[in-house]
């Protein structure tokens, strides 16, 4: 027999960026519809400024519902604030769920906005299900993705999941007709504790890897001195991190901060090039979970080529060059 | 502040509080003198109090003469062995570590050789080593068990101790009755889960009524025999942790893995990937409150943060990482993490020598076990500080010319390559093999640091010694691959050995005969080498299998493994006679049939090496002192190299 859950609405957050939706959002819809399992509403709450016409393609993509809060502050991403506001709404509609996607801005929110509404949150889902009695579960990577932990919520919705955007497809969303309802800000920023002076642009030599979205990763088949100037090269034509393996920290050609493995950081970012890096077990165990990995070395039975998306066989100071050279051109 | 938040923050376990989260976990030491803890045991674990890490589990104590599995295990069942416990619990609480007593029976793992008693077991079986069939326990033997547990753990209570570690992991006859694979009784003591759990629970019972409520206990639980078969799982584990929690007499929950089946799991070489068991951990942690351990190949610090601060276990077991540096915790601590030395799980110092009787001791390490003459407040400056040449920069020569640099000898270290490292960065060519130079990366760091005039691409003859006017000269000029061993005709591209194959100087043909006559990593690690650049390759070797030596390391199973599935092929029991271009004239030692090993490429030939002595001879008589060390003086192992190039830089 199915329990009848109060109100089964699943609501999730629009996130964006630079005036532009970011990709998760349309994977958050994706999994909001699937866990309406048609009983409740899916809607899409947006905190933002400028946003009109990006927020009609939601409604087309299968959205029931978008409320937009519309507010010029909230044209960048400002935790405190926003997670008040959040929090006022959702405290007030207790949707089954408020789903978010995995960011380093994010993991500032949903944690106030927890603690705020005084509900369970889980980070990094892969998985989310709700059985027949209405028991909702949450499925969590630990030890390193070696396994994996079911989580059960214990406490009243509105359920509050952040999930790797990795698992977030947008795929067969049913395009429906969506209303809009635009919320006026209530104000009362003036007791806020924190406030955005100047949004400053990370420079990647010095973001922290963890966060970084492009990083070029070098290994000892690069070479010392001069030689390693190839890397910051192709590191700056693309955005790009600087990471060393073990052996390149050894050097003292980077430091610690920027070595990635067991003993070293754990990356995941959209991409990743690994230059001259035979590919050890402790080096891949820290990067395994990068979106897009190409590797260029000389041995072609480097295991470094098992983890590539695409694998270049030469010398980094043949390829990268040319590479750079066209990257300059464009 | 420590970068190590987690590690350095104390924990409390039952009703002690620790210092921090590193544990010197239970290990065999082969260091006991008439079943009782010696001198060496002392020295050996105040250097690793002092160290800095926050607890010590000693060795297994045994409880009942019907264990005594090897001949230095230590009967904590005997009265006599207070004394002992007393004088070392009194020197480790000089420091803040806290120290336990690992108390034990290990059943049918062992054998009667010494005992001249037959080896007790759940139920008639034969372990896979010891290979004798155990006596299945009568009640009242099950009974006098659980009473000389009692017994020897109010010993370890008056000897001092902080805590109390029952072990039910990898070797453990507590282990046997809970699992599957070796219990087989039909009485209440066999079948369901909670029939295997009662001897464990009885003994927990018993000894936590005797010890009293304060007294902290606890287990050291297998958390998956990785059976092959119907062994304990991780999901049993977990009932037995659940079950064991809920007693409320446990206070912690150390963790071991594997059984003597898949010892290569409880003793992870470099061939296993760095903390292989925190899904272990993590799994036990999730479905209880105790603190949890995580121990196996955790030999650097951000590592061992790693896992505390992911929640995957509460305490980190380090067991060769500070065998290999008892000061490990302190450099971490000190922001000095750069200066440690860490443990490259060569397994050739501490697990090869354990099972064959010797004392424990590490390649890297020279000091284990000589603590009270080799330990870290032994290291005195010399009075007369000298002037030392130092020809060769392998392991023998790097470590003889950082002892006497740190001894304030002022040293000239010659190297006729680009860089220092040797036959370790070839050997660390070989497949998987990386990380055995890690010794020079250490050796390497700390030379750095140190003022040495280092002459690299340098090759010193008599005469350049001389100019230098050294008070000393130590002559550390290793070793080259033996040529020319099996007679016959045959040019130099047809026979080949691991050196040139290793660093590229040759390249092989396609089919390749490797002979073995080393059966350790230089010959099976080349032969995987090859067979990942996609050659074929057919071994032989005089003896019985090859690897021969990889046993005691924990590495056979998994070489053997690796090499089949990459279709190397062997012939053992040959004696190669004669070489004629790639074919080989080989002779059964057995059977004395003659057998031609022909169709290949390319023989590559693993036959040992020859001293390059060549420097020592023109320099004897020349220079007021002379050393030699290392394979100049004969071809052996790092462990050698280390060892003499310690010791004469102690001597100088």
């Amino acid at each position: 027999m199915k329990t009848r859950i109060e109100n089964p609405d699943v609501w999730f957050l629009v996130q964006h960026r630079q005036g532009k939706m970011e990709e998760p959002t349309f994977g958050l819809l994706g999994e909001a519809q699937r866990l309406s399992r048609d009983q409740g509403k899916v809607v899409a709450l947006c905190l933002g400024w400028g946003l009109d016409e990006e927020l009609n393609r939601l409604g087309s993509l299968g959205a029931d519902r978008i409320l937009y809060v519309k507010e010029e502050r909230f044209a960048h991403f400002h935790a405190e604030a926003q997670s008040a506001v959040l929090a006022g709404i959702l405290a007030k509609e207790t949707p089954l769920f408020f789903l978010m996607a995995q960011s380093p801005e994010i993991a500032d929110l949903a944690p106030r906005l927890a603690a705020a509404l005084k509900t369970g949150l889980v980070t990094r889902a892969v998985d989310l299900n709700i059985n027949d009695q209405g028991h909702v579960t949450a499925v969590q990577p630990i030890a390193n993705g070696y396994l994996f932990q079911e989580l059960k919520f214990e406490c009243r919705p509105p359920y509050l999941v952040t999930l790797l955007p990795s698992v977030l497809s947008s795929e067969g969303i049913a395009p429906k007709k969506a209303e809009m309802v635009i919320v006026e800000s209530e104000g009362g920023f003036e007791a806020l504790k924190t406030e955005v002076k100047r949004l400053v642009e990370p420079d990647p030599e010095t973001l922290d890897l963890e966060e970084a979205d492009i990083i070029v990763s070098a290994g000892r088949g690069v070479g010392r001195g001069e030689a390693f100037q190839v890397i910051h090269d192709l590191a700056k034509a693309i955005g790009g991190s600087v990471s060393g393996t073990r052996p390149v920290i050894d050097w003292e050609t980077l430091p610690y901060e920027r070595q990635i493995g067991q003993t070293g950081k754990t990356v995941t970012p959209r991409l990743l090039v690994a230059c001259g890096i035979s590919g050890a077990n402790e080096y891949t165990v820290g990067m395994e979970k990068s979106q897009l990995v190409i590797a260029i070395n000389t041995d072609a039975k480097s295991r470094i080529f098992r983890f590539a998306d695409l694998g270049v066989v030469g010398d980094v100071h043949e390829v990268l060059p040319l590479l750079i050279k066209r990257l300059r051109e464009r | 502040m420590s970068e190590f938040r987690y590690l350095f923050s104390p924990l409390k376990i039952g009703s002690v509080v620790v210092p921090n989260r590193i544990h010197f976990a239970a290990h065999m030491t082969n260091f006991g003198e008439d079943q009782k803890i010696s001198e060496r045991h002392i020295y050996y674990y105040r250097e690793r109090a002092k160290g800095g890490c926050g607890l010590i589990t000693t060795e297994e104590l045994t409880v009942h003469p019907t264990d005594h599995a090897y001949d230095k295990l230590v009967d904590a069942f005997e009265p006599e062995v207070i004394p002992g416990f007393r004088a070392l619990t009194r020197t480790i609480h000089e420091f803040e570590t806290r120290i336990f007593a690992q108390l034990n029976h290990n059943g049918m793992q062992g054998d009667g050789k010494i005992s001249r008693l037959p080896v007790w077991g759940p139920s008639p079986g034969k372990d896979p080593i010891f290979r004798e069939t155990a006596k299945a326990m009568e009640i009242e033997e099950i009974q006098e068990c659980i009473a000389s547990f009692t017994k020897s753990a109010t010993h370890v209570v008056e000897g001092g101790f902080d805590g109390i570690e029952l072990q039910l992991g990898h070797s453990s006859l507590i282990r046997q009755f809970l699992s599957p694979a070796t219990n087989f009784r039909d009485d209440v003591y066999g079948g369901g889960l909670e029939n295997r759990m009662r001897f464990c629970l009885e003994v927990i019972d018993s000894v936590r009524k005797a010890v009293g409520p304060d007294f902290t206990l606890g287990v050291r639980l297998n958390a998956d025999e990785m059976h092959p078969q119907g062994g304990l799982t991780l999901e049993e584990a977990k009932q037995i942790a659940i079950r064991l929690e809920a007693t409320g007499q446990v206070d912690f929950m150390d963790l071991s893995l594997g059984t003597f089946h898949n010892l290569f799991l409880v003793e992870g070489s470099m061939h296993t990937p760095l903390a292989y068991t925190v899904p272990l951990s993590a799994g036990i942690r999730s479905v209880v409150r105790l603190p949890v351990y995580c121990t196996n190949r955790i030999n650097d610090p951000h590592l061992a943060e790693k896992i505390l601060e992911n929640g995957h276990a509460d305490m980190i077991g380090m067991v060769r990482a500070l065998i290999c540096d008892p000061e490990l915790p302190n450099k971490a601590r000190e922001d000095r993490a750069d200066d440690i030395r860490q443990c490259i799980a060569c397994n050739q110092g501490c697990i090869g020598r354990m099972g064959l009787g010797f004392g424990l001791g590490c390649i890297q390490n020279p000091a284990v076990g000589e603590e009270k003459t080799l330990g870290m407040d032994t290291f005195l400056s010399s009075p007369n500080p000298k002037k030392v040449v130092v020809v060769g920069g392998g392991p023998a020569g790097l470590e003889a010319a950082r002892t006497a640099a740190l001894r304030k000898h002022k040293v000239v270290l010659f190297e006729k390559n680009k860089e220092v490292g040797g036959q370790n960065l070839i050997a660390g060519k070989a497949a998987g093999r990386q990380e055995i130079t890690g010794v020079t990366r250490w050796l390497v760091s700390q030379i750095r640091k140190l003022d040495i005039d280092l002459r690299l691409g340098v090759e010193a003859d008599e005469e350049a010694v001389l100019k230098e006017k050294p008070d000393a000269v130590v002559v550390a000029t290793g070793s080259v691959p033996r040529t020319r061993v099996i007679p016959g005709e045959y040019s130099s591209s047809e026979v080949v050995n691991t050196h040139q194959v290793l660093t590229g100087e040759v390249q092989t043909g396609h089919r390749v005969l490797l002979i073995d006559l080393d059966g350790h990593h230089q010959a099976t690690g080349t032969a995987e080498f090859l067979s990942d650049q996609g050659k074929k390759v057919h071994m032989v070797c005089p003896a019985l299998f090859v690897g021969g030596k990889l046993g005691p390391l924990q590495d056979l199973y998994l070489t053997r493994q690796r090499l089949a599935r990459k279709g190397v092929t062997f012939t053992p029991d040959i004696a190669v006679l004669e070489i004629q271009g790639t074919l080989a004239k080989g002779l059964n030692v057995y059977s004395n049939e003659r057998i031609d090993f022909s169709g290949f490429d390319t023989i590559v030939l693993v036959a040992g090496n020859e001293s390059c002595d060549q420097l020592y001879f023109a320099l004897k008589g020349k220079v007021k002192e002379l050393y030699r060390i290392g394979d100049c003086v004969a071809h052996r192992k790092t462990d050698m190299a280390i060892a003499e190039g310690h010791r004469v830089g102690r001597q100088l």
